[in-house]
């Protein structure tokens, strides 16, 4: 991956090779009720990953009558149309999901353990399939995805000092005006929640809400800049409902998909709105190849009622928003290996990592350029 | 004028209930299996893994061929979908532990051979099959 101003997901500014992924998985039909399998997975993503292998899912899954299943393990929140499948590149035509929904920093933090009952049921002439999950929420300390909090809770920080320091009389050239955090870590706790996908009889229509809602305590010390303060802390966070509403249609050699994700926090007594969504376009050129179209359009704080975003302070008004547009060709080239293109063109920069860039570029406008490959077997 | 309407409903009426052949494709199934006729959903159902058990009891021991005109023509006319799209729906399946992959066959011949041997199999051919142990299904649709 190239990308012409800023780092995104990896070291890409001025091209990373840092882009891999690798997995196998295991299933075994034990008697006709019960199934159980697992999936080895490892990336390198940047600093996310290292091509470690990690156990991505083990479950044991038993059918209890007819479509009704109970599945107990290590799984990924059933969370709109590609939460499951994220880690399949070979199903979808793009190299990226939209990262406006499907953030791959927090990837590892979708994945949870404990129990889900699913089944489906007919209606309206289609078929629903329910998911209801409840287990312990993922908040390993080496997730990147926990790294990447601090720009939630470091502006509430950040102000407080500058009220404090402004009331001691310290002159605003002398406060500081950055934030950073280490040593984050996060106290597991639970999560619940439920996903309706409904598709139409003849699979032309695919509609489904997803949310769950989730709770922990993060702890660190937050670091503000000039000056050294270190403050510790230690705040609980509490995801009140984070909800995925996604839509899709299919006509021909057309796949046209919508997808929209809200999600409302509370963190340490303050409430934090997240928005992000986007439209997909996907064309058929032929048996092996793909043309895909995408808009996507992500806020990670929303202003209540005036449904616009807000950069933290110290930052430029572009932190505050990313507008992702995405045009990627994808080529069969064979039964086992598949090749995609794929530009961006990006307003904003309210999805990158300040990990990956501590020296903040002033630039609204940037380019991306990926060449995925992906061997099956 | 009401006449005409009458008929014409009866004769689509009629139209939706006669088994329809698809054409160059033939479900079949092992011969000492109780089944004659199956509907299209049902067999839809099965092949999207909705349903892995046979009404009459056991496992469905179901087969695909690995492309080829025949393939191509279960997927559009029974399945109702693109082959592709057929095939990333199991890929989705099996990579994310929701199903086992059906089996993966080269040929008629392989097929008839695999739903000869496997009393709870189903799969598909391109031609009536002369194999002893084979039956045809009639689609219902």
């Amino acid at each position: 991956m190239n990308s012409s101003a800023h780092n995104y997901l990896a070291e890409s500014n001025g091209g990373t090779y840092q882009f891999t992924e690798y997995g196998i998985n295991f299933m075994r039909q034990v008697n006709k009720d019960l199934r159980v399998g697992a999936q080895l997975f490892g990336r390198d993503l940047g600093d996310i990953g290292n091509s470690r292998l990690n156990l991505d899912w083990m479950y044991a899954d038993l059918r209890l009558s007819g479509s009704l299943r109970l599945r107990v393990g290590k799984m990924f929140t059933p969370m709109g149309f590609h939460s499951e499948g994220r880690d399949i590149d070979l199903l979808r035509s793009t190299v990226l999901l939209p990262q406006s929904v499907y953030f791959d920093t927090f990837r590892d933090n979708f994945a949870f353990n404990g129990v889900v009952l699913q089944g489906d049921q007919p209606l309206l002439e289609g078929l629903l399939d329910f998911k209801l999950f409840r287990g312990g929420f993922n908040m390993a300390d080496d997730a990147p995805g926990m790294q990447d909090l601090s720009r939630f809770f470091g502006p509430f920080f950040l102000q407080a000092t500058q009220a404090q320091m402004t009331q001691a009389g310290v002159p605003q050239a002398f406060q500081p005006n950055r934030y950073s955090s280490q040593n984050l870590w996060g106290k597991p706790t639970e999560i619940q929640g439920f996903r309706f996908v409904w598709s139409s009889a003849n699979q032309d229509w695919r509609m489904g809400y997803s949310e769950f809602s989730a709770g922990s305590e993060i702890n660190g010390e937050i670091l503000l800049s000039p000056g050294a303060i270190r403050l510790p802390f230690s705040a609980p966070l509490r995801i009140n409902k984070f909800s995925i509403l996604s839509a899709e249609y299919n006509w021909n050699r057309f796949k046209a998909t919508f997808e929209r994700l809200d999600n409302k926090m509370n963190l340490a007594g303050n409430s934090l709105i997240m928005e992000g969504y986007y439209h997909q376009l996907e064309y058929r050129l032929d048996e092996t190849k793909e043309l895909s179209f995408s808009y996507s359009q992500f806020y990670p704080f929303v202003e209540k009622g005036k449904g616009s975003g807000w950069a933290p302070p110290g930052f430029p008004d572009h932190r505050s928003y990313q507008t992702d547009r995405g045009l990627s060709l994808r080529v069969d080239l064979n039964n086992h290996a598949v090749l995609k293109l794929e530009y961006h063109w990006m307003n904003g920069t309210a999805q990158l990592r300040e990990v990956l860039n501590p020296i903040w570029q002033d630039q609204r406008n940037w380019e991306m350029f990926l060449i995925k490959t992906t061997i099956k077997f | 004028m009401y006449w005409v309407k009458q008929i014409m409903s009866v004769f689509i009426t009629l139209c939706l209930y006669l088994p329809i052949n698809h054409a160059n494709v033939f479900v079949i199934v092992h011969a000492n299996s109780p089944l004659v006729e199956i509907h299209r959903n049902e067999l839809k159902r099965i092949y999207m893994n909705r349903r892995d058990q046979w009404k009459h009891g056991g496992a469905i021991q179901k087969a695909v061929l690995r492309g080829g005109d025949t393939h191509k023509e279960l997927c559009r006319t029974i399945l109702r979908q693109e082959p592709k799209r057929f095939e990333r729906y199991w890929v989705r399946l099996v990579f994310t532990g929701q199903g086992i992959a059906p089996v993966s066959l080269k040929s008629d011949s392989e097929m008839l051979k695999y739903v000869s041997e496997n009393k709870n199999s189903l799969g598909y051919v391109s031609a009536i099959p002369q194999t002893p142990g084979i039956k045809v299904l009639k689609i219902l649709d």
